[in-house]
């Protein structure tokens, strides 16, 4: 067991424990800083499975945008805590058993299944560039279209009605 | 570091986020549990994609579309979350089950 290993079994365990406090904690801003934490280690992990952008735009795009929104919006509503979040009913149970099977069935099949082993390639941002602007040129104006309509959503949503 | 650990850790993600995403009834971590379950996408196809050696470059490039996706999807989201703060000072899932509200 070298030291990438692990690395990777340390940073496994931090995904998985940022993870169980977005789902478990009472306070919603607690739950923005676990997913903070889930988002770092796996930025780790993309960086030793040898993939440098990815890694980075993980960090910039979700720790360095996505959570800080998720905290802004948490402190502006500033909302008191409710007396129970969390759903201990007939939902609650039932998603638990379903996931807990959907997980151990899908770890059964992921180990029977006949894998490749990981061959690791340097994915440098010049071979995803190359490629985004050759054969995935179509999804990538696609999703340009995606934001657009994104933003004007949001601004939409969010503006008050002066007439009324 | 090899192929089963990482698609096992990326189902257990997924797991974990879609049984918050129906376990909470706070609107923002039903968003949270959400962007769990598109990470651990993101963690899946890198991952087969690194079994493919210099083949791979698709599942790469697929992982910024989903990141694309999500970032939208966490925009509307938030609009949504703080129109429901302006209407009922909560963002309960469960007191926005009809939508003529």
């Amino acid at each position: 067991m070298n030291l990438l290993d692990i690395l990777t079994y340390v940073f496994a365990l931090t995904a998985i424990l940022g993870a169980f406090t977005v789902v478990m904690h009472p306070n919603p801003l607690y739950s923005a800083l676990g997913l903070l934490l889930n988002f770092f280690s796996l930025a780790v992990l993309y960086m030793l499975l040898k993939s440098p952008l990815l890694s980075l735009i993980q960090i910039i795009v979700y720790s360095g945008g996505i959570v800080v929104f998720f905290l802004f919006v948490v402190m502006l509503l500033n909302l008191r805590s409710p007396q129970s979040d969390r759903d201990f009913s007939f939902k609650g149970i039932f998603a638990l058993i379903f996931f807990l099977l959907l997980a151990i069935f899908s770890i059964f099949g992921i180990i029977t299944f006949n894998l490749q082993p990981l061959q690791p390639a340097y994915m440098s941002a010049k071979v995803i560039g190359k490629y985004m602007l050759t054969d995935g040129l179509f999804a990538f104006e696609l999703s340009s279209f995606v934001l657009l309509v994104a933003i004007i959503a949001a601004v939409a949503l969010v503006k008050k009605e002066e007439s009324k | 570091m090899n192929t089963i650990f990482l698609l096992s850790l990326s189902v257990v993600l997924f797991a974990i986020g879609g049984f918050g995403a129906i376990f909470r009834k706070n609107f923002l971590v039903v968003l949270m549990s959400l962007e769990l379950m598109l990470n651990s996408a993101n963690l899946a196809l890198i991952t087969l994609s690194q079994t493919f050696g210099p083949m791979g470059v698709e599942g790469q490039f697929f992982v910024l579309l989903v990141l694309i996706i999500a970032a939208s999807e966490v925009s509307i989201g938030l609009a949504l979350a703080v129109n429901m703060a302006r209407l009922k000072d909560k963002v309960d899932v469960e007191e926005f089950s009809k939508v003529e509200e």
